[in-house]
């Protein structure tokens, strides 16, 4: 069984070189998909989307990468300034039916229209409250998802007939992904009157000032959390 | 979010364009920055070019804005400072229908809390011919071409800014669009309609759209209206009529208020303004953008199945005649546009070319034949980046984009296009 499986994964892994080396440039790649992985050894180095992962690096001679192999990176990797990982998540939860410019859109338009209302209170305000306005839209939206985000979660374990409802810490990849579903569940619930940029934008804003919906759900999860401490112990 | 990827060897594969390499090798501190920056040669691919924590090239210029407010008196040193507008002067310029500047444009102006138009050299070549022709003679126009994008109207706006400070009429034409295109919409209160005309049978009135031209006519000469008369007797209709020696204004007023009467009333304020004789007369401007909606093709149906050409809609036909250099003691300023025709309409065809003759036609080229080009091109080095400087000044672009790397990177993408750089720093931070 073990052979055979082997056997079929080579197979594929040549099929996938021949089709994605075709008309390329001649690099170190080998394929680029996820189910391939696995094939790479040990001494392969992993890509790195970071500039300044590359000064950071100690560069001896045997762990410089002019010497090493390199695992072949996705297409999503750039080298640019303005990338920041968790826009980039937010963006493909935003994603449907594979429309990925129209996610885009609706991403820069709403961190346009969070700079724009900032911008208006900023110029409008005194020099003394000019230093506690925050116009940068980059660091509103982070501070809104952490403003927004649980840290305890329920889980419900059944012992004997009774059902509890266990609190326990989230990793932080749940955290994100409960963030994000709430918002846009209820940016899609009603029947819009604006357009998608305007929502999300005006979402963001509420919950970098503790207000809106998902605020509010993420304090209803902490209350509940509390009332249930008793059981915490109850796994066994 | 990504613009471009790179593939894992970066050493053998960077991107590296002129601008990356120029940019860090220009002087910081104090000098002059040139307006092209040229080419240094590079013998080794180094990865310390742009850092990601240095403040750029943008951040180092002090001087941003113009300290005149008379575009008359601007010389050549002030290319690439901005000149601002007010906001007394601001309820004039900005019009309540049909505006000139463009919709982002506005938004982006009412948050940063300064509208600003920035000094070029097609600008200050036309203010220049204002200022030293000779009005005793025929009319002079002035037709502006260039890449789409590039700002021809905002050198038309920064003109009649100019003769607004001296005192002239200025007879606003900025999106002749809206008499041409029908406009689909599924709410019957804001469809706009089509009636046969009084003056001349074979014509067809817009009565919403020339009570809105008024408006618009209105608010932009908002005290000389009451110093123009007029030299005739007009009969509207049968029980209809105005005697002669009344002011513009009056007119303007009965246009709004008699609504079937209003696009007569355009045609007679034209009228007016071509045969004038008397010397009390102020000079009169004419700024028509994306004239070349005019010569085109039309989408309203009058009977169903037939369309309309744009002869005989009485306000193109009105337009028409301002556009003729028969008459005296004004100018004429004219601008193309490709960027702005509807997609709801298959029957014209975008064209892909910048040479006037093949936007115009065969017989637009020819009733505008003896005129003066002027060339709108992109962007130069030194105005790309006094653009990025106002930004920073007004807190638009604050954090990343300030570096060495992020000033690059924007540059290397937007290339010196202005619409480019305005929507592209939209969203960043």
């Amino acid at each position: 069984m073990l052979r055979k499986a082997v056997f079929n994964l080579s197979r594929r892994h040549e099929f996938l070189v021949a089709r994605n080396t075709a008309g390329k440039t001649s690099c170190k790649c080998i394929s680029t998909t996820n189910a391939v992985k696995a094939i790479y050894p040990d001494t392969y180095a992993d890509p790195r989307p970071d500039r300044k992962s590359y000064f950071d690096e100690s560069d001896t001679e045997q762990d410089s990468l002019a010497t090493k192999m390199v695992k072949a990176a996705p297409n999503t990797f750039t080298y640019s300034v303005f990338y920041d990982p968790v826009l980039y998540k937010f963006e493909k939860m935003i994603l449907k039916k594979g429309k990925g410019a129209l996610a885009k859109k609706i991403l820069q338009d709403a961190l346009t229209n969070i700079k724009i209302a900032q911008l208006k209170k900023y110029h409008a305000a005194s020099p003394e409250e000019k230093e506690s306005i925050e116009v940068d839209p980059l660091v509103v939206f982070h501070t809104a998802i952490e403003n927004a985000s649980p840290i305890l979660g329920l889980t419900r374990v059944k012992k004997g007939s009774m059902t509890y409802q266990i609190p326990h810490v989230l990793s932080e990849e749940k955290r994100f992904f409960l963030v994000s579903t709430w918002m846009l569940k209820y940016i899609r619930s009603n029947r819009p009157k604006n357009e998608a940029g305007i929502r999300v934008g005006n979402e963001l804003l509420a919950a970098y000032n503790n207000q809106g919906t998902t605020v509010k759900r993420k304090q209803a999860l902490h209350k509940s959390a509390e009332a249930n401490r008793a059981y915490i112990n109850i796994r066994a | 979010m990504l613009p471009y990827t790179c593939c894992t060897r970066y050493i053998r594969h960077q991107a590296t364009t002129k601008l990356i390499k120029n940019i860090s090798c220009a002087v910081l501190q104090g000098t002059n920055i040139p307006e092209v920056i040229q080419v240094r040669k590079q013998s080794k691919i180094n990865l310390r070019t742009n850092s990601n924590s240095n403040p750029g090239l943008a951040s180092s210029i002090k001087k941003i804005y113009c300290n005149e407010r008379d575009p008359g008196n601007h010389t050549l040193k002030d290319v690439g400072l901005m000149h601002e507008i007010p906001k007394e002067d601001q309820s004039s310029l900005v019009l309540k229908y049909d505006k000139g500047f463009r919709k982002k444009f506005l938004t982006e102006a009412s948050a940063v809390d300064k509208l600003c138009i920035m000094v070029r050299k097609p600008g200050l070549e036309l203010v220049n011919y204002l200022k030293y022709s000779n009005y005793s003679t025929a009319v002079n126009r002035y037709l502006m071409y260039g890449p789409a994008g590039c700002g021809k109207t905002m050198t038309m706006m920064y003109a009649v800014d100019y003769c607004k400070k001296q005192g002239w009429l200025i007879v606003p034409v900025f999106n002749p669009w809206t008499f041409i295109q029908y406009k689909n919409t599924y709410i019957v209160h804001q469809r706009e309609e089509i009636v046969r005309s009084l003056w001349n049978k074979e014509r067809v009135d817009h009565p919403e759209i020339a009570a809105r031209w008024l408006e618009n006519f209105r608010q932009i000469n908002s005290g000389l209206l009451e110093t123009v008369f007029t030299t005739r007797e007009y009969t509207w209709s049968k029980h209809e009529k105005t005697k002669s020696g009344v002011s513009f204004s009056t007119l303007v007023d009965l246009g709004i208020a008699r609504i079937r009467i209003a696009t007569d009333v355009a045609g007679c304020i034209i009228r007016e303004i071509i045969n004038q004789d008397s010397p009390d007369f102020p000079r009169t401007l004419a700024a028509v953008d994306s004239a070349n909606s005019i010569f085109g093709i039309s989408t309203l149906k009058i009977e169903p199945g037939v369309y309309l050409e744009p002869q005989e809609l009485a306000l193109v036909h009105n337009f028409k005649k301002i556009l003729s250099n028969k008459w005296k003691n004004g100018a004429v300023i004219v601008g193309l546009n490709t960027s702005g025709i509807p997609s709801q309409t298959k029957r014209i065809a975008k064209v892909s070319s910048e040479h006037p003759y093949d936007i115009l036609g065969q017989e637009g080229f020819d009733i505008l034949d003896p005129h003066i080009p002027i060339h709108v091109p992109h962007y130069t080095d030194k105005e790309a980046i006094s653009h990025l400087a106002y930004y920073q000044d007004r807190k638009w672009l604050v954090g990343r984009s300030t570096t060495e790397a992020g000033e690059a990177e924007i540059l290397q993408i937007c290339g010196n296009s202005p619409t480019d750089i305005c929507v592209y720093c939209g969203h960043l931070y």
